[in-house]
């Protein structure tokens, strides 16, 4: 190998011969090609150059915004100029050049604050605010959200009609106790129900209220955390999962469970609680996991109680509350989700059967996972007919009691042409045509997913 | 590092109710029913076990019939159709197919798996003892000499001498 960087000290540099390619950090890099094309090297130089290891992107200096062939499907990453990226972009995927990247496209918006969502604004972006982004990152955000999320490099989302509607009620609700307040947010595969959650999430962040979001309610009841069984009651606890649960509550809420004071005395095996606030009552429960549980029921009623700050308990992926999980009972049969403490202790609220003074209730159905759809709640909700030849569970169905259906509408046309807009602004759209906005409005119906993978894509 | 259960080292990093199927008798639905039976969840692994469940898992596995139990209890079903001489004994010791398969082609798996029970298992008619019993076979054991059935001319020749 030494033998061969005394011949590339020789040789003139080959970037002005060929200009297709241009710089190239080792002699290692050109290919063959290069060197039959210019005259000044010989033959042997031919025969000793190898190309050895795996072709490692250039570096290119970032061109202006170039409009490529409309079928070409176009990714986008940051501007890597440092070593370390270089490498870590060789190894992570087959990247071949860097002409096919732009740099990320820097869009400035307006925070999303509670003030925003009037009817005027129907059809704006806006951005997660600053202050807010730490507190999803401890709760972490739905899946197909965050990938979102990651590509355009932006937490942003459009305020929509429904997202104005659900805020209005929001608004209302932070006088009225939970009960009256109980949603479900309903509609097709992809209309934009964990998305409008996340609004209404981020509403409550903003303002003080009581935060507790779960965004994947299947991680709860999908067999992944270690139960066990409690005698006394004959349901099953989760210790560990409790447990992260009341870490990431006392994280996001901290500055207010300070000023929230236990209204009596509990206790709790061991543990006799007096005299404290609400974030020591959490501190208990995160330190001794197996009496998480009972820290939690306790906590709810406590925040319950108290008249300052309303809380908000937005669960995604509700329905999976609301069927057989996959644990199973000491004799192998699958356990229903209520049998399970902690999603029992959340359903409670869900169906009215415990409230909080102030605050609201909120649900997000979801059908990417078949398994978890629930029958039950779709017939309390009206979305399905009861067959008579299938039972329905009647342990499930006490817990749908006086559920509101909130139902996520389509995009209006309006709507839709602000979010084209923003994909062009991100650049995954090649260019916005009036025809393309038609076709992909017509073909789609609206749907939020489908269109963005239309715009994305191409139809 | 593995765990050694009743004779069987189990790899930390499985899942529990896998790593359970590694036992002779114990399969994928009794694995799942062991782990229901001791509140284990789908994912756990082999190294989030603690001691106590460990020792109640051993226990219960000391209950069922497992590995050399087994065995024998297989081994000794075969071995009483051979003992009193029947059809499926015989196609045991054979190495044929037991269940009225076809032979003329086609019985490979019963030539690969079905002589193993019956490795250094004889029987040997004594015919004085015949004589004097009406028309009964006796059977002695001697695990040296193997059948006269399946033997080449050669090995036949040489077992009578030596």
């Amino acid at each position: 190998m030494s033998t061969l960087h005394l011949y590339t000290k020789i040789i003139p540099k080959i970037n002005s011969i060929v200009p297709r390619m241009s710089v190239g950090q080792s002699f290692l890099n050109h290919p063959i090609q290069n060197v039959i094309q210019s005259p000044l090297i010989s033959s042997s130089l031919i025969i000793q150059q190898k190309r050895t290891g795996t072709a490692k992107p250039k570096l290119r200096k970032p061109k202006d915004k170039q409009v490529k062939s409309i079928g070409f499907k176009q990714k986008k990453t940051k501007k890597e100029s440092s070593k370390d990226a270089e490498i870590a972009n060789a190894s992570s995927s087959g990247r071949i050049g860097g002409e096919f990247y732009k740099p990320v496209p820097a869009i400035v918006l307006n925070d999303m604050l509670p003030e925003v969502f009037t009817n005027e604004n129907v059809g704006k972006f806006y951005h997660i605010p600053k202050e807010v982004i730490p507190k999803f990152n401890v709760f972490k955000i739905p899946m197909s959200l965050s990938k979102e999320f990651e590509l355009f490099h932006n937490s942003s989302l459009v305020v929509r009609q429904s997202s104005v509607e659900l805020i209005k009620l929001l608004e209302d609700a932070s006088k009225l106790p939970s009960t009256k307040n109980r949603l479900i947010l309903s509609g097709p595969l992809g209309i934009g129900k964990s998305a409008l959650l996340v609004q209404a999430v981020n509403y409550a962040m903003c303002k003080p209220w009581i935060v507790i979001y779960i965004p994947d309610a299947i991680q709860y009841v999908n067999s992944t955390s270690p139960y066990m069984k409690v005698e006394s009651t004959g349901e099953f606890i989760q210790p560990t999962l409790t447990m992260s649960l009341l870490q990431q509550i006392k994280l996001v809420n901290e500055r207010y469970l300070k000023n929230i004071n236990l209204r009596r005395d509990h206790q709790i095996h061991r543990h006799v609680i007096k005299d404290k606030n609400t974030s020591q009552l959490l501190d208990i429960g995160i330190n001794d996991p197996y009496s998480a549980q009972e820290v939690f029921e306790i906590f709810l009623e406590e925040i319950g109680n108290n008249q300052e700050y309303p809380v908000l308990l937005a669960v995604d992926e509700v329905n999976a509350f609301y069927t057989d999980s996959e644990y199973r009972d000491v004799d192998d049969t699958l356990l229903e989700s209520n049998r399970l403490s902690l999603p029992r202790a959340i359903l409670e609220y869900f169906s009215g059967k415990k409230d909080f003074t102030n605050g609201a209730v909120i649900g997000a159905l979801s059908q990417t996972f078949k398994p978890f759809v629930s029958k039950p709640l779709e017939i309390a909700l009206g979305l399905t007919e009861a067959s008579p030849w299938k039972p329905v569970s009647r342990t499930i169905l006490q817990y749908t009691t006086g559920l509101q259906r909130f139902d996520v509408k389509e995009y209006l046309k309006n709507e839709a042409k602000a979010v084209m807009d923003y994909y062009y602004e991100m650049s995954i759209l090649p260019r916005p045509k009036e025809q393309f906005f038609v076709k992909h409005y017509l073909a789609t119906n609206g749907n939020p997913r489908k269109f963005y993978l239309a715009c994305w894509k191409g139809l | 590092m593995p765990v050694l259960l009743l004779g069987v080292s189990l790899p930390d990093k499985k899942l529990v109710r896998i790593a359970l199927t590694y036992f002779y008798g114990i399969g994928h639905n009794t694995a799942q029913k062991l782990c229901s039976k001791f509140s284990i969840h789908n994912t756990c692994r082999i190294s989030d076990l603690s001691e106590s469940q460990l020792n109640a898992i051993s226990l219960e596995l000391n209950n069922m019939t497992i590995e050399s139990d087994l065995r024998r209890q297989v081994k000794n079903n075969i071995l009483h159709h051979r003992v009193i001489g029947n059809y499926k004994g015989k196609r045991h010791a054979m190495g044929y197919p037991v269940r009225g398969q076809r032979t003329r082609t086609n019985a490979k798996t019963a030539k690969k798996l079905n002589g193993k029970w019956l490795r250094n298992f004889t029987t040997l008619t004594n015919p004085t003892i015949t004589s004097s019993t009406s028309l009964s076979s006796n059977v002695f054991i001697k695990p040296s000499i193997p059948l006269m059935t399946h033997f080449k001319p050669f090995e036949r020749f040489f077992s009578r001498f030596f």
